[in-house]
Parts: C-alpha cells; structure tokens; sequence
C-alpha cells in the first residue's frame, strides 16, 4: 500500500498552503476579486453589445461562459506558481524536500488544494453571474459545461508549471516574471474574444493551445445547445499531452535546481 | 553484520561560481566538498566542525537530498540514498537554526504538517506533538503564528521538528546557535537523552567548541572543502602541543617579559601583572625555573590545558 502514505503527503501540502490561504482574508479575498472583476466589466460590455449592435440574448450568456471558463484555467495556473514561490518566500523549500515527500506528490497536494480553489471559485462566478444579469448559468449549461471545465483544470496545471518554471532556475526574486507569465496565455485563450479575430500568426499559436478549443467549444454549447465533443476532444488530448511534457520539463528543472541547491532559492 | 546508519564515500562537489559563460568549461569552478568519506554508527553523535567555508554545510545538504553531489555516493543503511530516497526520508529528520517554518501557520499546525508528510497516524501524531512542544518549552506558544517568533523560539520548533517524527538519524546545523545558554543545555540534555534511549544517531554541526566536546563522540573537522582530521574531541585538543601559563607578577616583569621576547615565545601582558604565555606543556617547568632564576616572582599560577577551540584556532592560522 505504497499509494495511502503518498496521499497523506498529499493532502498535507494541500492542508498546508490551504490554512495559510483561507485564513488569511485579504489573500482570500484576493482570489475572488479578480474573476469578479472581470465578470463585471465583461459582462456589462457584452450586455452593451449585445443591446446596442447584435440584439442576440446568447451573446452574453456566451461571452459569460467563456469568462468562466478562462477562470478555472487561470486560477489552477495562478495555484501551481503562487504555492512554489510561497514555499520560496517562506523558506520552506528544503523543510519540504528535505523529508518523504517527492515532486509529483507536492504537485498532487497542489492540485487537491487547486481543485477546491477552482470549485470556489466557480461558485463565487455563478453567484456573480446571477446576481449581476440574473441568469444560472449552471442550471442553463451545466452538464455540457462540466467536460470543458475539467479539461481546463488540466491545462491550467499544464501551463502552471510554465509560469513556476523559472522559480526552480532564478528562485524568488523573479516572482514579478512568474505572475506575468501566468497571464501571457490569456490573448491566445480565446476568453475575451473568439480567436479568429486575431491576426494569423496568433491565430495559429492559439490553435496549438488546448485553451483556445475548450473554451470556444464553451461558446458553442451555449450559442447552439449543441456539445461540441470534436473540440472538447482536440482540447482534452492537447491538454494531457502538454500537461505530460511540462510536467516532465518542469521534474527535469527541479533536478537542475538540485545541482545548485534548493536553500539558495529562497535568496 | 551490523549495517552503518550513513556511510559517505567519496562525496564531492563542484559550483560554476563567477561570470557566467555559455560554455560550461569556461566558467570558472569552485571545490566546495572534495572526496570526502566517513560513516555514522549507530547511537553515534558526530561532529562536524570547520572554519566558515569548510564544506560542512554543502555536505549537509548533499545528505539531505536538497544539493545533487557532482560525483560519490550516500548510502543510509546500506541503501543508495539516490535510488530509496522517499523510504529513507521516513528515518531521517533535519533541524538547522537558520531555516524558518511557514510563517502563516501556527506552531502547532507546522508540527502538523510535518507529522503528516512522515506518515504519522493522527492519535500518535497528536501526542507527539503535545510531548515535543513540552519538551522544548513552547506548549505555551502552540496557537502562535510562526512569522513573529524569536530566533530562540524558532530554534526550538525546528528541534521538536526533527525530533517528531522519531526518526533514526538526524542531520543537525548549529542548532544551538540562536538559544540562550540555559535553553541551549536544556537542548543538549535532550539530544543526549534521545541517543542514550533509542539509539539515535547524530551528525551535528556547531561554532561553540564546549558544546561540540560536551556532546560529540567523535570530530570530523572540514577544511578546504576536506576532511582533515577524524577523532574524539579530547583527542584532537590534546594534538595542540602549547598550553597557556597565566603568572600574576609581583616583581621582575620587566626581565620575564624582555626574556620571553628574546625567546620569541608568544605572550600577552594585561593590567600590568598578568601575564599569559603560550608554551609547549613539555617546556612549562623548565621556563618556570628560569624564570625563577631571573628573580620574577609570581603570586599566582594557572596551566590552561588546550582545548578544542584551541584545536580550531590554530587549525584555521595553519595555510591550505
């Protein structure tokens, strides 16, 4: 039964950085504000155009979705790189490694801890939604939305570990880098605009994103009440295949930063 | 056979240090641990003592798993640290007392933490957190935040860290160092009692010599990245040959002092009658004799035997 301990390692990083996060109100809080934000201004701007040029109800519904979905990816990204720098920032880097608990079981703590993180929220986004323009959108789409969610989740830790990168090479004094990095996605994700207005050289660094796929088949389950399975498909295979080979990139920076030492990450 | 808790044999490691230089052969390189080997037997406290620099700290990170060695081996129990390095961790606990804990958690939850990530079931971590924060006096401050804690405080979390989790070997940097001399006996009381009761072995390293001497079995003393000597404390004090001779002069200073100064014997005057003299045990009679001859006379006579310090002081005067 090798597998139980390891989950317990698991859950205690989970445990770890979850009392540090959800004990602190303004780092709480914190994580809210940003997906409330853009809910809200978003949304208004979609009701605008959708009022004043399309006169279409499902664009907002859409435009909504999709800003839910950019949620999910974004925080599960945010969630691998915040908790590295903070075991950086609290010099507890070596305390972790230097005991039974491995890379991949660090990673899985995290991705419990994600895990809660993004089902909050997308709790705090659906509340937002209906209190703001007065519409579920889980009652609504709910189901065909599920797939493309999780499947965001995935690539969100995929490209979380390419915003974490860098703190294994350079430590923590280039943590203003990492939360840059943890936003140089979103042009490409097709959240905020449908990629096939962006210009073609975008356009294909979009379409070798899972992002891109998943969240426009979002688009399309609310535009059509149709699910897309042949994008949720594209997505969900680029997904694990990127979330294999940045895990594997992201392993092989961490035995790099071994050669160096992990204390000097800290500095 | 009886298998050795930790056996090091032929650690070494290299740092590009300095401008670097797309070519790796081009950068240039510093030795910082350099084919160094010894073993840890069971029950054993060992010591590691060298000047700032030595390699002591490098190597203990090496142990721990934290620093990749360019080239030797580690092996805990007989076991390749590089190939069973989850199921060894399960014996081995750390303390420095330099590192932090998690500052947004409380001292109890930071013992938590740990107790889980070593697999402790819930009834027998609970306990044994209640029996650590006993242990090192800081029952009282178990719901506190770990950021605002003293250094002595943080200290003795890191000791009730390493000694949670009752691992079979503990790796300890100058864990003293920040504790104040009462708290640092008391720690040193616990150490020992924890080798006398189960049979823990130690690796220990330390700036204070009386502590080193009071605690270890044996000395490794790093120099230049080396091991440079390998013995018991008292051992490698009674290896500096020169004492120190303290006269407190009633008369005649001024010809014991132009006689030692003739003699080139090394020599301090303070308060203008005390004098410290530092001179092989071999010749301490026979200088007291010429001494005498010369009519100094002396109200008072001290032989300071050399200690470990000594040991230290004069290893670190000695060149590469």
């Amino acid at each position: 039964m090798m597998f139980l301990p390891a989950l317990n390692r698991m859950w205690a990083i989970a445990l770890r950085h979850g009392r540090q996060l959800y004990t602190d109100p303004l780092r709480f809080l914190n994580g809210f504000f940003w997906p409330l934000l853009d809910i809200t201004i978003w949304g208004f701007n979609a009701q605008w155009v959708q009022q004043q040029f399309v006169h279409d109800p499902r664009i907002q519904c859409a435009m909504l979705a999709a800003l839910v979905g950019w949620q999910v990816a974004r925080r599960a990204i945010i969630d691998v790189s915040f908790h590295l720098y903070e075991e950086m920032s609290d010099r507890n880097i070596a305390n972790m490694f230097a005991s039974p608990l491995s890379l991949v079981e660090w990673v899985g703590g995290i991705t419990i801890l994600s895990a809660v993180n993004v089902v909050a929220t997308l709790f705090i986004c659906l509340v937002g939604i209906k209190m703001l323009y007065g519409f579920n959108l889980l009652a609504l789409f709910g189901l065909s939305l599920l797939p493309f969610l999780i499947t965001l989740f995935i690539a969100g830790l995929a490209f979380g570990f390419v915003s974490a990168g860098p703190l294994f090479i350079w430590g923590r004094r280039v943590h203003g880098f990492i939360f840059v990095l943890c936003w140089i996605f979103a042009p490409f994700s097709g959240a905020f605009y449908p990629i096939t207005i962006l210009p073609p050289w975008w356009q294909l660094i979009a379409r070798i994103l899972p992002l891109s796929y998943l969240i426009d088949g979002m688009r399309f389950a609310v535009m059509t009440g149709i699910m897309p399975w042949s994008l949720w498909s594209i997505g969900f295979v680029l997904s694990l295949f990127y979330y294999v080979i940045l895990f594997a990139v992201f392993t092989l920076l961490f035995m790099h930063s071994k050669k160096r030492g992990l204390d000097r990450l800290a500095d | 056979m009886v298998s050795s808790p930790l056996r090091v044999v032929n650690l070494t490691k290299k740092f590009s240090v300095g401008k670097w230089h797309w070519k790796k052969a081009k950068r240039e390189q510093m030795l910082a641990v350099d084919h160094v080997s010894f073993e840890l037997k069971k029950g054993e406290l060992l010591g590691i003592l060298g000047p700032n620099g030595a390699g002591k700290t490098t190597t203990i990170a090496m142990l721990l798993g934290t620093l990749t060695p360019t080239s030797g081996s580690i092996f805990y129990f007989d076991k390749d640290f590089s190939c069973h390095r989850a199921r060894l961790f399960s014996k081995i606990s750390f303390a420095s007392g330099y590192m932090k804990l998690p500052s947004r958690l409380t001292v109890w939850e930071n013992l938590d933490i740990i107790g889980r990530l070593y697999g402790m079931p819930w009834r027998e971590r609970r306990k044994k957190i209640d029996e650590m924060l006993d242990v090192f006096g800081i029952q009282e401050i178990k719901n506190r935040y770990t950021g605002p804690l003293s250094a002595g405080q943080m200290a003795r979390l890191m000791l009730a860290k390493a000694l949670l989790p009752d691992p079979e070997i503990i790796l300890l940097d100058e864990p003293t160092a920040p504790l104040d001399p009462e708290m640092a006996h008391d720690v040193r009381h616990v150490l020992l009692q924890e080798k006398k009761r189960r049979g823990v072995s130690f690796l220990f390293t330390s700036h204070n010599m009386d502590e080193v001497t009071y605690l270890c079995d044996r000395v490794l003393v790093f120099k230049n990245g080396r091991i440079v000597a390998d013995d018991t404390p008292r051992l490698l004090a009674a290896s500096v040959k020169s004492a120190r001779l303290l006269l407190t002069i009633a008369a005649g200073l001024d010809s014991a002092v132009k006689y030692l100064a003739q003699e080139q014997f090394s020599y301090d005057v303070t308060d203008h009658k005390l004098l410290s003299i530092e001179v092989d045990e071999a010749m301490i009679a026979p200088l007291l004799i010429t001494l005498a001859q010369m009519q100094v006379i002396y109200l008072h006579l001290q032989i300071e035997k050399p200690t470990l310090q000594d040991y230290f002081i004069q290893l670190a005067k000695r060149g590469t």
